[in-house]
C-alpha cells in the first residue's frame, strides 16, 4: 500500500474546506437555533416557575383572605350571639318586672276589693245591730222607763260647757 | 241664754226645776224651751247657741252604728 502524500494533504484540503464550510454554513444556524430555543425554553421555564411562584402567592392570598373572612365571621356570629343573649335577657327582665308589678297591682287590687267588702259587710253588721237595738229600745222604752232615764240623766248632769 | 231642751216624753215639774236649777248656775238670766221628739228614743238633747249635749239613746246608737263600722 502507497501512500501518496499529496492526496493526503488534498484531502486534507478537502475537509478543511469542508469543516469551514461547515462550520459556516451549517453550524453555525443550527447552534444558532439551538441557542435560540433554549433560551425560549429557558424562558418559558422562567415564565412557568413565574407563574408557580404568582399561584402560589394567589394561593396564600385567598387562604388569607379565607381565614381572616373566617375570623370575621367568627367574631360577626360572637357578637351577634352576645346581643341577642343580652335581648334575651333584657327581655326576661322586663317580662319579671312587669309580671310583678302586675301580680302587685292584682294583689293591691284585691286587698282593696276586700278592705270595701270588710266595709260594707261591717257596716251591714252595724246597720243591722243598730236596727235591732233601737228596735228593742223602742219596745223596752215605755214612758216610765223614759222618764226614769231623764232623771237619771238630769242627776249626773253638768252643764258648765255651755258656760262662757 | 237660751236653752231647748229635747226628750221622747214630756219632762215632770220635778225634772224641769233641777234642770233649770242647774242651768241658772251657769246663767241666771237661762230661758227653757222643752221640745218632744219620739225619734231620740230615750233620754236628753239640751242645745243651747251652737253647742250639743246629746245623751239620747239614738245618739248612742249611732255612735254604736260608727264604731262598729270601723
Amino acid at each position: 500500500m502507497n501512500i501518496d502524500p499529496v492526496a493526503i494533504l488534498f484531502q486534507i484540503i478537502n475537509f478543511s474546506i469542508l469543516m469551514y464550510l461547515m462550520k459556516r454554513f451549517v453550524y453555525k444556524p443550527v447552534l444558532k437555533i439551538l441557542d435560540e430555543r433554549a433560551s425560549r425554553i429557558k424562558e418559558g421555564l422562567e415564565a412557568a416557575e413565574k407563574n408557580v411562584k404568582m399561584a402560589e402567592k394567589m394561593e396564600a392570598d385567598r387562604d388569607k383572605a379565607l381565614s381572616a373572612a373566617k375570623k370575621q365571621a367568627n367574631a360577626i356570629v360572637a357578637d351577634a350571639k352576645k346581643q341577642a343573649d343580652e335581648i334575651v335577657k333584657k327581655a326576661q327582665a322586663k317580662a319579671k318586672l312587669q309580671a310583678k308589678k302586675a301580680m302587685e297591682t292584682e294583689r293591691s287590687a284585691f286587698e282593696a276589693m276586700m278592705a270595701r267588702e270588710e266595709k260594707s259587710r261591717a257596716a251591714s253588721l252595724a246597720s243591722s245591730v243598730v236596727l235591732a237595738s233601737k228596735a228593742l229600745l223602742e219596745e223596752a222604752m215605755e214612758s216610765k222607763q223614759a222618764s226614769a232615764l231623764i232623771d237619771k240623766q238630769i242627776k249626773k248632769l253638768d252643764l258648765n260647757q255651755f258656760g262662757a | 241664754m237660751k236653752f231647748v231642751i229635747e226628750s221622747v216624753v214630756e219632762l215632770t215639774l220635778a225634772q224641769k226645776k233641777a234642770l233649770e236649777s242647774k242651768a241658772k248656775k251657769v246663767d241666771k238670766t237661762a230661758t227653757f224651751d222643752y221640745l218632744l221628739d219620739k225619734s231620740l228614743i230615750g233620754g236628753l238633747r239640751i242645745s243651747s247657741n251652737s253647742k250639743v249635749l246629746d245623751l239620747t239613746l239614738k245618739a248612742k246608737l249611732n255612735q254604736l252604728r260608727s264604731e262598729l263600722e270601723v
